[in-house]
């Protein structure tokens, strides 16, 4: 007798979690387990997809940023219950799952850590964030069959390398998972992860059907795959980049001299936040990535009322700066046609 | 050379060749005899084998390099020869073994006979053989050292060791830990079909005395001795068949071996040669290093982690009528431990008083968290007796004086309960910590501002003490320096201060402290960029409003 999650479930849970109400989340979602639905399509079916839809609502400015927090701690505390409630079968081996370092969205690791668990798992979650030497040492001492690595934003990605090669180099498989690893998680093959999944489900149905190498292959003399290290330099010059940003748009956008302090800080903090992107889609040369987070950026600023036409700005500004960064302008010019078309 | 006529004993050779004599073109000079250029003297002189062979297949032509090394005689027809399938074929390149030799020859038409010239290639095959097996074995060592160098897991290790040896050197190799009691052993096989692995352990006591395996363990080599198939046997896979050849050596630690390693063949495979037993030994030097260094890496990693666990946060207790949320963010460090430290404990007289504490060591990383720890076990200590945040204060002032290490610290006491009416009666005591904030309904936040000095520094320090009620929907958030002076990573690295750490409570309003915690932490996290300098510690306390009284008793610190 096995149920299903329907529209209405997500529905209602929406309103719960975006009202905080917790103890009323945490019952709806363990009332639908005990109707019968398996506390993994809960927690794949409810969860995880009203999760994305609080990112989108967030986008769009129709929730404010502490009602999506206070929604995603709901989310954590039904996982929690739900964990707490269904104890998993083991028997297919040890699993280390990990945030990368930096990556403090812990939910979709702690959703697929849970899910892999129900599937038989002896899962050992690490947490947000885990420093890469943390990470290593613990592999190195507990030797688990198989390590994955969730990254939800891609500015973590060279964090996620490290860790990577980190830990096939200590003979352990890696699988890379999360949103951060792009469509179809395909950074995360390009960064040399021996298995990728782009979401908690898919990423236990390949640990199923993956017969693990006890030692992998690994070459620290492999070739790098990055041809240059354009985002090593520019993510050094950060700071300059978006001082020099700052004065263009000043001059070219009066109303900045109107920000209060804080707004200016928002400014500096988005401006920071494209070199960070445009930096990691030069580290996996890819420039949908900086595309994409641009065509986010639009959707967030046009519903705060901050013309997208300032994110082209800020473009130009950086193309100038960048002039003898080919890759980068190359980038920074697809992100600008990607608006215009 | 010999002469290019047949014996006259031979008539079908005498016919072919007065008929060969009559169509073929003679080699010039040669077979009119004393006349021209001594050419037979000459490819005599050579170290190349040369001869002719006529379309029939009789030796016309030999010099005396082909006559000695082949046994070739004119006029013998090429099937007797050991070589006759390469010479009866088709003109053209070969390469063969012959009684030990290797020769490497051609063969090319002229008219209607064939020539061939053939080279006793053995010496320089045999230096290139050489060559490639030294380079092999230098590849198979390295390759070894590449993969055992970078493992830190003395399983993995073990494993690792196994899956290397076979087939490179063995059919199946089983590796052996060294241990007081279990032998742990790892065992990789290739069969006909497949390779399997698989893993198992006996006990040390059942090995019998100078058994191959106890030698090995004793850091003696055994190779192919008669008795090894009844030591090894039993530790092979199931179905390996005889034994061709067998060595057992033992991997080398740094006092004693930390394991052995056993090679078996099968009998139909060469046995070990000198420079192969040679190789065996290399490669057991390097297993047995990394296995001795993983070793070494797990005593002192399990002390490390043993450490940790003891000063990790604590998860939040349920505390009733009360919300609480907390984050602990150390600076980047191999350890996720620091400094920083906070905890919630209950009154031991079940009075429904509660204790808690934020506090920073001065420091950072495994030291300063060991220091945070102590800090926390004597405060615990001392609750059990001492009910008053001030006096708790003092005493542990007087502790730390008194420590065999010199520690300074700042921290923040207090005690809440619970009343019935939903407000939250708080009393806070500190030594030279921030001061606490506080947001009011309205969520105007204001510092509650304490005074007094860190505690670690004099004797008689004079700690403030505030205290107040928490009524629903207000939040008292307790933060470590941590907080206020990250430095940001804009041009002039400006500091967070207390400031921005107002606003984003404020923005949080309404939220639960577990939310204002975490965010808070986050937020410093970004303002920072890369790496944090200082610890993080956040502890936030607010009054369950009426609705949620059910709900806290589920937060936790995530």
């Amino acid at each position: 007798m096995t149920a299903a999650v329907s529209p209405a479930d997500r529905e209602r849970y929406l309103d719960l979690v975006g009202d905080g109400a917790q103890t009323p989340a945490i019952d709806f979602a363990l009332g639908l387990a005990e109707r019968g639905v398996p506390p993994r399509d809960v927690v794949l079916d409810l969860v995880a997809p009203t999760q994305a839809r609080i990112g989108e609502l967030w986008a769009r400015n129709e929730w404010s940023v502490a009602q999506e927090h206070a929604a995603t701690h709901v989310s954590e505390q039904v996982v929690a219950a739900l964990a707490a409630r269904h104890r998993p079968p083991a028997g297919r081996g040890v699993l280390v799952v990990a945030c990368v370092d930096g990556e403090w969205h812990a939910l979709p690791a702690r959703m697929f850590a849970e899910v892999a668990r129900w599937d038989g798992w002896d899962v050992r979650f690490l947490g947000a964030s885990v420093p890469g030497p943390h990470l290593i040492s613990y592999l190195h001492r507990h030797g688990p069959d198989v390590v994955a690595v969730s990254c939800s934003v891609p500015t973590r990605l060279v964090a996620a390398y490290r860790v990577i090669e980190a830990a096939q180099a200590a003979g352990i498989p890696v699988l890379a998972g999360g949103r951060g690893f792009g469509p179809a998680a395909r950074w995360g093959l390009r960064l040399g992860a021996d298995r990728v999944a782009a979401g908690a489900g898919e990423a236990v149905e390949v640990l199923r059907s993956w017969p693990l190498p006890t030692v992998t292959g690994f070459d620290p003399l492999r070739e790098s795959f990055v041809s240059d290290d354009e985002h090593v330099l520019i993510a050094k010059r950060n700071t300059q980049l978006v001082a020099a940003a700052m004065d263009d748009l000043a001059q070219r956008f009066p109303a900045l001299g109107g920000y209060t302090a804080h707004q200016r800080e928002a400014t500096e903090y988005d401006l920071g936040q494209i070199v960070e992107f445009l930096c990691a889609g030069l580290f996996v040369d890819d420039p949908e990535l900086f595309t994409t987070f641009l065509d986010w950026l639009r959707v967030v600023l046009g519903t705060r009322g901050v013309p997208p036409s300032s994110v082209d700005l800020v473009l130009d500004a950086y193309q100038q700066q960048l002039y003898d960064f080919p890759r980068a302008r190359a980038h920074l010019a697809a992100g600008r046609r990607r608006k215009a078309g | 050379m010999r002469s290019p006529h047949p014996p006259t004993s031979d008539p079908l050779a005498a016919h072919v060749l007065a008929g060969a004599d009559a169509t073929e073109p003679h080699p010039a000079g040669v077979a009119n005899g004393r006349e021209g250029p001594p050419w037979a003297e000459l490819l005599d002189g050579s170290d190349e084998m040369i001869f002719m062979v006529d379309r029939a297949g009789f030796v016309r032509v030999a010099n005396a390099a082909a006559v000695q090394t082949l046994g070739l005689a004119i006029g013998q027809t090429v099937t007797m020869l050991p070589m006759a399938t390469v010479l009866q074929g088709p003109p053209g390149s070969f390469e063969l073994d012959l009684d030990e030799r290797r020769l490497r020859g051609r063969g090319a038409p002229i008219g209607e006979w064939t020539s061939w010239y053939v080279r006793d290639v053995t010496d320089q095959v045999m230096r290139v053989d050489a060559l490639l097996a030294e380079r092999w074995r230098s590849a198979f060592l390295a390759e070894a050292g590449r993969r055992l160098g970078s493992c830190l897991n003395r399983v993995r290790a073990a494993r690792t060791t196994a899956v290397l040896a076979v087939p490179a050197l063995a059919d199946c190799a089983v590796a052996v830990l060294d241990d007081e009691r279990n032998l742990a052993w790892f065992r990789v096989d290739v069969g006909p079909e497949e390779r399997t692995e698989s893993a198992g352990s006996l006990l040390r006591r059942t090995l019998r005395p100078d058994s191959a395996l106890d030698q090995a363990m004793a850091g003696l080599s055994v190779l192919d001795d008669p008795r090894l198939g009844d030591d090894i046997g039993a530790l092979l896979a199931p179905g390996f068949g005889t034994v061709g050849s067998a060595m057992v050596v033992p991997l080398p630690g740094h006092t004693s071996p930390a394991g052995a390693l056993i090679l078996a063949r099968h009998a139909g495979r060469a046995p070990f040669e000198t420079v192969e037993v040679h190789l065996v030994r290399q490669f057991a030097a390097r297993a047995g290093a990394a296995i001795s260094a993983a070793t070494l890496y797990s005593a002192q990693a399990d002390a490390a982690e043993a450490v940790q666990r003891s000063v990790e946060p604590p998860e939040l207790p349920a505390v009733p009528g009360v919300v609480l949320g907390a984050a602990y963010r150390p600076a980047w460090e191999r350890l996720r431990v620091g400094g920083d430290f906070y905890d919630v404990r209950q009154a031991p007289d079940g009075s429904g008083n509660w204790l808690f504490v934020l506090g920073d060591v001065c420091g950072k990383g495994i030291e300063a968290a060991v220091q945070s720890g102590t800090a926390r076990q004597s405060l615990r200590a001392l609750w059990l007796t001492e009910p008053r945040p001030l006096r708790l204060l003092e005493l542990l002032n007087q502790a730390m004086l008194t420590g065999a290490e010199p520690t300074m610290a700042t921290l923040v006491i207090g005690t809440m309960t619970a009343g019935p009416t939903a407000e939250v009666a708080v009393t806070l005591v500190t030594g030279g910590h921030a001061p606490p904030m506080l947001m009011h309904a309205d969520g105007q936040v204001t510092e509650v501002d304490l005074g007094g000095t860190a505690i670690g520094l004099i004797a008689d320090a004079p700690f403030g003490e505030a205290r107040l009620t928490l009524r629903p929907g207000e939040t008292l958030v307790l933060y470590t320096d941590g907080v206020t002076e990250a430095r940001g990573r804009s041009a002039d690295n400006p500091l967070f201060g207390p400031d921005r750490l107002a606003a984003e409570i404020q923005a949080y309003r309404g939220a639960p402290a577990a939310v204002i915690a975490e965010r808070v932490a986050q937020r410093v996290t970004d303002w920072v960029g890369e790496r944090l300098q200082d610890d993080i510690a956040v502890l936030v306390i607010q009054a369950a409003g009426p609705s949620d009284a059910a709900g806290s008793a589920k937060d936790s610190r995530r």
